[in-house]
């Protein structure tokens, strides 16, 4: 405020002191006596003090209304300037373009997916009137809803809900290709397209009578399917062949539809008939049921009616104990607590990264700003005001933040499709709208650019608030407060970047020590081949154990592979309350236990340790007998120490299971085992085995080297059959996808960041070095020895750099404990972890001192000297 | 100059703009000097009156003012004409003659 008051003071000062000039030499050049002609001059003049006051009231008066015009007056005069000036210097464009790029792309990108997942809101028609139906006992919220259940409720729920709607996920296989194509196939009840005003580009929805039984099969197919079909616009009556038959389009959906927490997108919508199959495929359960409250119906009187109606079920048929109704507002749940946590650590570390990214380009602005004190000056000089040069600076900077913005579109864009394909399927099953970068991600992307812009003006015009009009000549240097603001930025950078590398380290310490986890099986030598049998080809059990052993046989008989084992109906056992015959019940219960059916020598091909005990022998497999075989930790967590082989458990009130047999170890689903650490193996049912097998080929090389293979030999045998063949190796990374993935994405991050952080240092001590050339030059020139001027500048960058560390290693402590719940056998603390990335850092930060400190003692004495 | 006109408050703003709109960009003196040469030195004003009138003038938007230096070799505060001025400063003359106008029919009937 002083400093305006100053200026609009010197400008009246100036301009009186000028008239009272000209007014005496006019005077003097008439042939009055210099003297006289000042004093007459005065007198002509009036009271100098009371004009002075005046013009001060005047234009204190106007300042606002001046701003305002001053600031948008003629911006595109400013714009063109900008644009020759930057035309000038195309390096510093490019760096400070290319680092807004870095900084703003990597917010935009997660951006993308937090507002896909979190933000963005749902559009559904009545959206305030829809809720979610879940059923579940206390210990567990959440589970399907089978046809009984949910027709059940129907009827139950009619006086409170008008309308309900229902999904599954399916997968079903497209046969009218070259080659067949498994598409994801989304089940809705018939009526939720229009219920949910969903919209469609052509055709129709679902009808009731879609919904019959024994009806034709009809599809609606989705937008990117239709568009990858070659978006044929008489798609609407054409039919496509399925696995079950054929289906008739009768509509294409308009946007990117995806119901939240209910699957992967999909490129199909088939109707859920009434005897509950999807595409001929009869269904268990379904996933998701939403009602509809009736007009005026509140969602508490709606869980009251709800209560009652479960409790009459309940008498009906009856579930478990404590099992209940809850009704949510749809949209309520839309992740889970973990996953939303994460997802805010790394919103957090890329606004930190921002913000890292905004300070070099501040930094490489201030730098310039240094360098056109001379240039301002002369402005000022010849009247340009100080608001011009704020908005010509304010312009200046924004243009760069667009630069940046458009890059960082660009980055993004890269980012969400190579992102994508890695994201861990939790992530996308639970998003309700696709992950991409769209409208309100570019809206995003735009406001940064123009926020960091507007800091990028601000900065330099603040720090240039101190320059006088006249001093241009004096002062080309920076002050030592511009100084003192570079080198708190710095340090600023190096404490975020090692904030980030060390958090980066505790999570590739966490994912070292799970993968260093033994898996208990050969991951390295099997691979692992699924399919679904579908009922209307293979509609018996003996047709599907046929089918599946001549497969067996033709593999087994493949040079390279040393075995094969079936196994089948994979799964988990949920919320069941395991006992042993002897009456124990475990106070703490597991909340999942998998379990998987196996037939012969699943051990073998495995090359699971064997305790004690044995494989199923031929009759346990060809009855599907009550005998299980069962890892270490169950058997402790059971038995403790006693001998488990010979006897009996039983989980909820299933059968009584005889253990025959206990193995080491065996985490199929996940070496850190998050969904539960414990494994049943149970002998394959030869009467009714389940239509999903998985089978596991031991291979005595590599085994990705046979995939192909592998799969020409199913081919053969059937060509209509769709089958998901990787590696063990990939099959047990997919279970790891979401440690792995957020390690990657930190790396990501900690690399830029650090590379940001090092550019900076970097920037900050040549440009010193080049600003204290003449004081380093006397310096050799006096005798100083090149080690002491080398010293000179390696230890100022040392200093940042300690510094930097320090209130690093603070903020990697206070970030620990956003992370700690996503570290796998790693304290929040780790030693290793903090210390590793400490040494790292200072490594980098010697590297990057060093080379201006090289530099300086390569000035030469007398050149410096000569410059004045 | 004993006999130079006083000028009546309020029309030191209407001098100094017909001055400027016909004498182009001009700094304060420059103004006096012109009014001076054109009513033959008839108009006595206090000089430092100018400046409250010119820098009300620029507030308005009707004059636009740049620093630059004057062919003495000075920084000077130069004032140039807007759009605006000039439409204000044939509203203010022809309010003017009106004015004296109606003084003349007044004095003549008095007379």
């Amino acid at each position: 405020m002083d400093l305006r008051r100053e200026e609009r003071t010197s400008e009246i000062e100036q301009e009186i002191r000028h008239h009272l000039q000209e007014c005496a030499e006019h005077l003097a050049e008439r042939g009055m006596d210099p003297k006289d002609a000042k004093a007459e001059a005065a007198r002509r003049f009036g009271d100098v003090e009371a004009v002075r006051r005046e013009l001060d009231q005047i234009r204190r008066k106007g300042r606002l209304r001046r701003i305002l015009r001053m600031a948008f007056g003629s911006v595109w005069s400013d714009l063109r300037f900008t644009g020759r000036s930057y035309r000038r210097r195309p390096g510093f464009v490019i760096a400070v373009t290319l680092t807004l790029a870095l900084g703003i792309g990597a917010a935009t990108s997660i951006f993308s997916v937090l507002d896909a997942v979190l933000f963005r809101p749902l559009a559904y028609k009545d959206l305030d009137r829809w809720v979610e139906v879940y059923s579940g006992t206390p210990d567990r919220s959440r589970l399907s809803h089978d046809r009984v259940h949910f027709q059940g409720w129907e009827e139950a729920g009619a006086s409170f809900l008008d309308a309900w709607v229902g999904f599954r996920w399916q997968s079903l296989v497209r046969i009218d290709g070259p080659q067949p194509e498994s598409l994801r196939v989304t089940g809705v009840t018939p009526g939720t397209i229009g219920r949910l005003g969903i919209p469609l580009l052509m055709g129709r929805g679902f009808l009731p009578t879609d919904g019959r039984p024994g009806g034709t099969e009809v599809v609606i197919v989705t937008r990117p399917y239709w568009e990858r079909m070659g978006s044929d616009p008489g798609i609407v009556g054409q039919t496509i062949h399925l696995e079950t038959g054929l289906a008739t389009v009768v509509g294409v959906l308009r946007g990117d539809v995806k119901f939240p927490d209910y699957g992967s997108p999909a490129e199909l919508w088939m109707p859920i008939r009434e005897d509950f199959t999807v595409g001929g495929r009869e269904l268990r359960s379904v996933q998701g049921v939403w009602a509809r409250l009736s007009p005026g119906v509140t969602i508490e009187q709606a869980q009251a009616r709800a209560d009652w109606a479960s409790s009459l079920l309940q008498a009906e048929t009856p579930v478990r104990s404590g099992w209940s109704i809850v009704l949510r507002p749809v949209g309520r749940h839309r992740t889970s607590g973990a996953l939303r946590q994460a997802l805010w650590v790394l919103a957090a570390t890329v606004g930190l990264l921002l913000l890292i990214a905004a300070i070099n380009a501040v930094n490489l602005i201030l730098v310039r700003t240094t360098t056109r004190i001379r240039e301002f000056s002369v402005r000022r000089s010849l009247g340009c005001s100080r608001t011009r040069l704020t908005r010509q600076l304010l312009v200046e900077g924004t243009v760069l933040g667009l630069g940046g913005a458009i890059g960082a579109v660009g980055l993004a864009r890269l980012g969400v499709q190579n992102i994508g394909p890695i994201l861990p399927s939790s992530l996308i099953w639970s998003s309700p709208h696709l992950i991409q970068v769209e409208g309100r991600t570019l809206a995003f992307s735009f406001a940064m650019a123009l926020l960091v812009g507007a800091v990028l003006g601000l900065v330099p015009s603040l720090a240039g608030s101190r320059m006088k009009v006249l001093n241009s000549d004096r002062n080309e240097g920076e002050t030592p407060r511009q100084r003192r603001v570079r080198r708190v930025l710095v340090v600023g950078q190096i404490a975020i970047s090692l904030t980030l590398l060390a958090t980066g380290g505790l999570l590739a310490r966490s994912v070292t020590n799970l993968l260093a986890v033994d898996s208990g099986y050969d991951v390295g030598r099997v691979a692992t081949m699924e399919f679904h049998l579908p009922a209307s080809r293979y509609p018996s059990p003996p047709e599907r154990l046929d089918f599946v052993r001549r497969i067996e046989t033709r593999l087994e008989a493949l040079p390279g592979v040393a075995g094969v084992a079936i196994s089948n109906g994979s799964g988990f056992m949920a919320s069941e309350v395991l006992q042993t015959e002897g009456g124990y019940t475990p106070e703490v219960q597991p909340r999942l236990i998998p379990h998987t059916s196996v037939g012969p020598d699943f051990i073998e091909t495995l090359g699971l340790e064997l305790l004690v005990g044995r494989g199923f022998d031929r009759t346990e497999l060809a009855q599907a007998s009550d005998v299980a075989i069962v890892d270490q930790d169950l058997a402790n967590f059971l038995w403790a120490d006693a001998a488990p082989v010979g006897r009996r458990f039983r989980a909820g009130d299933g059968r009584w299971l005889e253990v025959v047999g206990v193995v080491r170890e065996l985490r199929m689903m996940g070496r850190d085992q998050s969904d539960g650490p414990y494994q049943i193996l149970l002998p394959i049912s030869e009467k009714d085995p389940d239509p999903s097998f998985d089978l596991k080929i031991r291979t005595t090389s590599d085994p990705s080297l046979v995939l192909p293979e592998l799969r020409a030999q199913v081919t053969e045998l059937d060509p209509w059959l769709s089958i998901h063949l990787r590696t063990a190796a990939s099959a047990l990374a997919e279970w790891e996808a979401e440690p792995r993935f957020l390690l990657l994405l930190t790396t990501l991050l900690a690399t830029t960041a650090v590379a940001l952080a090092t550019v900076g240092l970097y920037g900050i001590l040549a440009y010193t070095v080049r600003t204290r050339e003449k004081e380093l030059g006397v310096r050799i020139a006096l005798g100083a020895d090149r080690a002491g001027v080398m010293g000179l500048v390696f230890r100022d960058g040392l200093t940042m750099t300690t510094v930097g560390i320090a209130a690093g290693l603070g903020g990697a402590l206070l970030a620990s404990r956003l992370v700690e719940s996503l570290l796998f056998e790693v304290g929040p603390r780790d030693p290793v972890a903090l210390g590793s990335s400490v040494v790292l850092f200072l490594a980098i930060a010697s590297a990057a001192s060093s080379i201006p400190a090289f530099r300086a003692t390569a000035i030469p004495p007398a050149s410096t000297l000569r410059r004045d | 100059m004993g006999n130079s006109l006083q000028v009546l408050p309020g029309t030191v703003a209407l001098l100094a703009l017909g001055a400027i709109a016909r004498g182009g960009p001009l700094h304060g003196f420059q103004i006096l000097r012109w009014i001076r040469d054109r009513s033959d030195g008839e108009f006595m004003l206090e000089e430092g009156a100018l400046y409250p009138a010119l820098h009300r003038m620029e507030k308005k938007g009707w004059l636009v003012a740049n620093w630059a230096v004057s062919d003495k070799g000075r920084r000077a505060k130069f004032y140039r004409i807007t759009a605006k001025g000039q439409r204000a400063l044939k509203r203010e003359s022809d309010g003017w003659a009106r004015y004296v106008r109606a003084v003349e029919r007044v004095v003549a009937e008095e007379g």
